[in-house]
This record gives structure tokens, sequence and C-alpha cells, in this order.
């Protein structure tokens, strides 16, 4: 079907009820994958296990962008030429992984599944929410100078200079706008491909509303020192 | 500046060296962080010797009173040792970070290679599809 190696990193974190399904569709499609189990307080692990399930087991939770982080290092030090993040939660569609993979085969570092680009329906979040986004896009276009739609997909695919990049350094804690300004400043191709997405099937999204103001702050600052900083860091 | 309050300061000093000393030789604070305490009380010894270099100081920069000087740099210091271990902190995470993944990554390893090369896992016939 493709020529490259292409790996499923599935980062889960208390997805016992999810992680089983989001598996098999991926199976399903035709890809490998690892689950990255992030510290998980539930049976996640067990569940994984049990239904021979493959698992990179984070001893302790570190977040999402280091769960995302050891997934790019299994990719990098197992050989894969392209690894692609798939939420455990049921919110991405396996249908889509063919069309991210055809956008890196096509020449990109990084290829975001949006939810926004195109006609598609499907999934498209809270109100609150899409006015969040429409600032990092924003925020994005002006620091970065790069068009994007939906900043905050986890629905994405990289490269191997992208992985090389992303397994150096990568952010902790909501990870995905700030690396699309890395990536940006880092020269990398970028390309967005429409996707539909789910509501969450389970667990609980990482991001309540109370904690949204802190996170837009944050991210608003991570994006203004990612575009100017020098790419020497080690992390 | 009293005698009194002289002999008291210089007091407080000694004690807060010696338990720094004590950390330092429990190895419960390493050498190098406790260098910043240990420059802190000698600074304290030295402004209670000498107290009118202290005013003067204080005098010279434009402070109302030497009080104010001291709590000025007494604050600025605890400023500047809060951002110190923030950074140590931060410097930790991130080396917590790395050490976790390599881990979870050798552990994969050792899981898979151990099973295909004996062909027989601990958990049955389906051991490989999980590697």
């Amino acid at each position: 079907m493709h020529n490259s190696r292409v790996l499923v990193v599935i980062p889960a974190y208390n997805e016992e009820e999810n992680i089983v399904d989001t598996v098999e569709h991926v199976i399903d499609a035709g890809y490998e994958y690892i689950v990255v189990n992030d510290g998980s307080r539930d049976n996640t692990l067990n569940v994984c296990r049990n239904n021979n399930i493959r698992v990179l087991d984070l001893p302790q939770n570190l977040g999402i962008g280091g769960a995302v982080q050891a997934g790019h290092k299994f990719a990098q030090r197992h050989g894969y030429d392209i690894d692609i993040q798939f939420d455990g939660d049921g919110q991405h569609d396996a249908r889509y992984l063919d069309n991210l993979v055809e956008a890196i085969e096509a020449g990109a570092d990084l290829a975001i599944g949006s939810r926004f680009l195109g006609q598609t329906d499907g999934f498209k979040s809270t109100i609150m929410r899409r006015v969040g986004k429409t600032w990092l896009s924003g925020f994005l276009k002006v620091f970065a100078g790069i068009t994007v739609t939906d900043p905050t997909s986890g629905f994405r695919a990289c490269g191997k200079r992208a992985i090389d990049a992303f397994c150096s350094s990568y952010p902790i804690d909501y990870p995905e706008p700030e690396s699309i300004a890395v990536a940006a400043k880092s020269s990398f191709v970028v390309k967005e491909i429409p996707v539909i997405m789910h509501e969450r099937q389970g667990g609980v999204s990482s991001i309540n509303a109370l904690a949204s103001v802190y996170y837009m702050i944050k991210v608003s600052l991570a994006i203004i020192i990612a575009c100017f900083s020098r790419h020497d860091k080690e992390a | 500046m009293s005698f009194l309050l002289q002999i008291i300061v210089i007091v407080f000093c000694v004690l807060l060296a010696l338990y720094v000393a004590r950390l330092v030789s429990r190895e419960q604070l390493l050498l190098k962080y406790s260098l910043l305490w240990l420059v802190l009380v000698v600074a304290l010894i030295l402004s209670s010797l000498f107290p009118d270099a202290l005013f003067s100081i204080s005098g010279a920069l434009g402070f109302e009173t030497p009080s104010n000087f001291i709590f000025f740099v007494g604050l600025f210091c605890l400023l500047a040792i809060a951002l110190s271990l923030s950074v140590i902190a931060s410097k930790q995470t991130l080396k917590i970070k790395n050490l976790t993944q390599r881990i979870a990554l050798i552990e994969f390893d050792m899981n898979c290679g151990k099973e295909s090369a004996s062909g027989q896992g601990a958990r049955g016939d389906n051991e490989d599809e999980a590697c």
C-alpha cells in the first residue's frame, strides 16, 4: 500500500474503555501501532496486555507531550519513516490515516488532520474552544508566519525530519500548537488534511473549562518563545 | 545597633551555617546548593560586625533608612534563590521525563527481544503479536 514504514502512536491515559476499539480500528486500516500508556491509574495497561496490544508502558505519568515524544523516540529507535499520533479516546477516525501518510510521502514534514478545512462535518467542538482555536491560528499566523486552521488537532503525521526534531525536543504539556511553531521555525513543510472527528467516546478531556484561560495564556506564550528562540536546545 | 543585637545576629548566623554544614555532611543538601546559603551567612555576619559600612552604603544609595536597604537586599536575594530553584526543578523535570521514556523503551525491547528469541512468552501463543 505504502512504501514507507508507518507507525501509529496511540497515547493513552486512563483509556480502558476505548483503547481496544481504537487499536482495532487502526489494525483494520492496515497499520502498525504502538500504544503509549502514560502511567494510567485505571486498568489501561492490563486491558492492553490481556488483548495482546503492543504497549510502551511509561512507569509514571508524563502528560501528553511526554507520551507523544516517547512515541517519536520509539519510531526513531525502530526505524520507522513516518509516525502518526492518533488519540486513544476514539475522537480520531482511522479512515484518514492514508491521507496523512500520502501528504508526508508527497514531501510534507508534518501533516495535520484539520476539522475546519474543506467541507467536513462531524464534531467541531464547542463555541468557546473554537474561539480559542481562532486565536491560536491568528497567533501562529503572526508569529510563525504559518496558516493552520486546526492548531490543537492531535491527529498528525510526522516524517523523518520532524521525528528526529521532536525526539530531541518536544513541549511537555499542551504540545500541539507550540510544536507547529517549532516546525515552522525549522522551515518544515507543514500541510493540513481535512478530516472528520468524533465526540470523545469516554474518558475525560485533558482540558477542562476552568483551565482554558490558563491554557490559552500558556500556549500563546509558548508560541512566542518558540518563535524567538534558537534551536539548539536538548530536552 | 546594640551590642546585644550584634551578638544575637552572629549566633543566629553561626547556627544557620552549622545546620547547612550538617545537611551537606548528611547528603541532604548538595555542596553546590549550600554555597548560596553560606554566602548569605557571611554577608549577615559582616553587616552585623560592621554596621557603619552598611549604614553608609544605604545612605549613599538614597534609602530613607538602613532597614529599608536591608529588606530590599534580603528580598532580592530570596527572589534570586527562588528563581534558581525553579530552574533546578525544570531541569530535573526534563531529566526525569527522558529517563521515564528510556525505561519504557528498554523495557519494551527486553520483553520483545526475550520472547522472540525463546519463542515462548510467559503469556502463551499470541505473544509475538504484541511485539
